[in-house]
């Protein structure tokens, strides 16, 4: 079934596709172009003076013609998809470099074209030297700056999904190590209530419930590093929460102290230490296994002496 | 129960669901230009509920979705 919309739009794009519109921002645009071609003579015109070698010349001035304007894009974004990756990108060290790199380069652009149009006999007797030299900023740079988006929009967007992802992985680890410690807490507290309401079962399900706990977690932050790294390319470095030892040491330690009742692991205990010698005693005997019907004498507690 | 020409009950048919989205979509284009194609469907929703208050809720959901896509499919024939 045919839409009548669908027919609108496309019966407008055919319109649209036979005419040009001429705004503002197409108009600047022409200035750029022509303004970077006036640069491109006027740095010749510099640079060839500065060097006889053709090459390096050259070299410079498509320097100095390029690099200003473009490292300046990054710095005057023009739209809202321009001001988001700014706002990313400052906080990573190479910003740095390239706030250091177009201010000495917009730097440099002012002395040469100060001095090259203070040469000029017309306009150091009229005083305009500045007013020149401003105006050539504007053209050479600005204008340009401005027009020049500094990534594409998918890069935009990939850089902001990395952008996104990294400081998901950061919360998500922040989040996972808090609940970690209020889920110890916890374990600590009932501690401290007391294990003797729970029975044998439960305990050894509260510690295996512990150690379940960490190995969950740290697949989870296996899983979250593992998808920023394809993403980025780059690999986050991991340090595993089984592998921290504070974290090793409230497991055992909350391990330990679930099962460490005094029947359990005492017996256990010593019926590893019995089961390892070759001979004990009736006395070392008694104790894993008390024998009521026996030919020798046991101790009634409640005997008088 | 709801076909492509009639409907059982108070709902309206498939053709006159896709007309109004239709009708709607070109509305919204013809007020906002190519702006529509940055609208969330709950902004759609939004912006079509006066024309939809009478319909029945199933229809009134199912109108922003369609007209969100249309725009979508627009969107696709623009670049």
């Amino acid at each position: 079934m045919s839409s009548r919309y669908l027919e609108m739009v496309r019966g407008q794009r055919r319109r649209g596709s036979n005419g040009v519109q001429f705004t503002a921002k197409s108009l600047l645009a022409l200035i750029a172009v022509v303004s970077m071609l006036g640069s491109a003579v006027y740095w010749w015109g510099v640079q060839s003076q500065l060097t006889d070698n053709k090459i390096i010349a050259i070299a410079f001035t498509a320097i100095l013609v390029l690099a200003p304007p473009s490292l300046t894009s990054f710095l005057i974004p023009w739209s809202p998809g321009g001001m988001l990756l700014q706002k990313i990108n400052a906080r990573t060290y190479g910003y740095l470099v390239v706030i250091g790199a177009a201010l000495y380069l917009i730097y440099y652009s002012f002395e040469i074209q100060y001095s090259w149009w203070a040469a000029q006999p017309n306009v150091a007797d009229t005083g305009l030297v500045l007013q020149q030299v401003i105006i050539g900023i504007i053209g050479f740079i600005i204008i340009p700056a401005l027009l020049w988006t500094p990534v594409t929009s998918e890069e935009l967007v990939e850089q902001v999904r990395q952008a996104h992802l990294v400081k998901r992985y950061e919360l998500q680890t922040q989040a996972d190590i808090a609940i970690l410690r209020a889920t110890l807490l916890r374990a600590q507290e009932k501690a401290l209530i007391g294990f003797a309401n729970l029975t044998v079962d439960e305990k050894e399900e509260l510690a295996a419930v512990m150690r379940s706990l960490v190995s969950g977690i740290d697949g989870t932050l296996k899983e979250i590093g593992q998808s920023v790294k394809q993403v980025s390319g780059a690999t986050i470095p991991f340090e595993a929460l089984d592998d921290n030892d504070d974290i090793r040491g409230y497991l055992d330690y909350i391990h330990d102290s679930l099962t460490g009742n005094a029947l359990l692991p005492q017996r256990t205990r010593d019926r590893h230490d019995i089961a390892s010698r070759a001979e004990f005693t009736d006395e070392e005997i008694d104790e894993v296994r008390p024998r009521r019907n026996n030919n020798r004498q046991l101790r009634d507690p409640y005997e008088r002496r | 129960m709801r076909g492509f020409r009639y409907s059982s009950d108070k709902g309206l048919s498939e053709r006159d669901l896709r007309e109004l989205a239709d009708v709607l979509a070109m509305k919204l284009h013809n007020k906002m230009g190519d702006r529509v194609y940055r609208l969330s469907r709950s902004d759609v929703s939004e912006l079509v509920a006066p024309y939809t208050d009478d319909l029945v809720s199933d229809d009134q959901r199912a109108v922003p979705w369609l007209i969100w896509h249309l725009f979508q499919e627009a969107y696709e024939l623009e670049r």
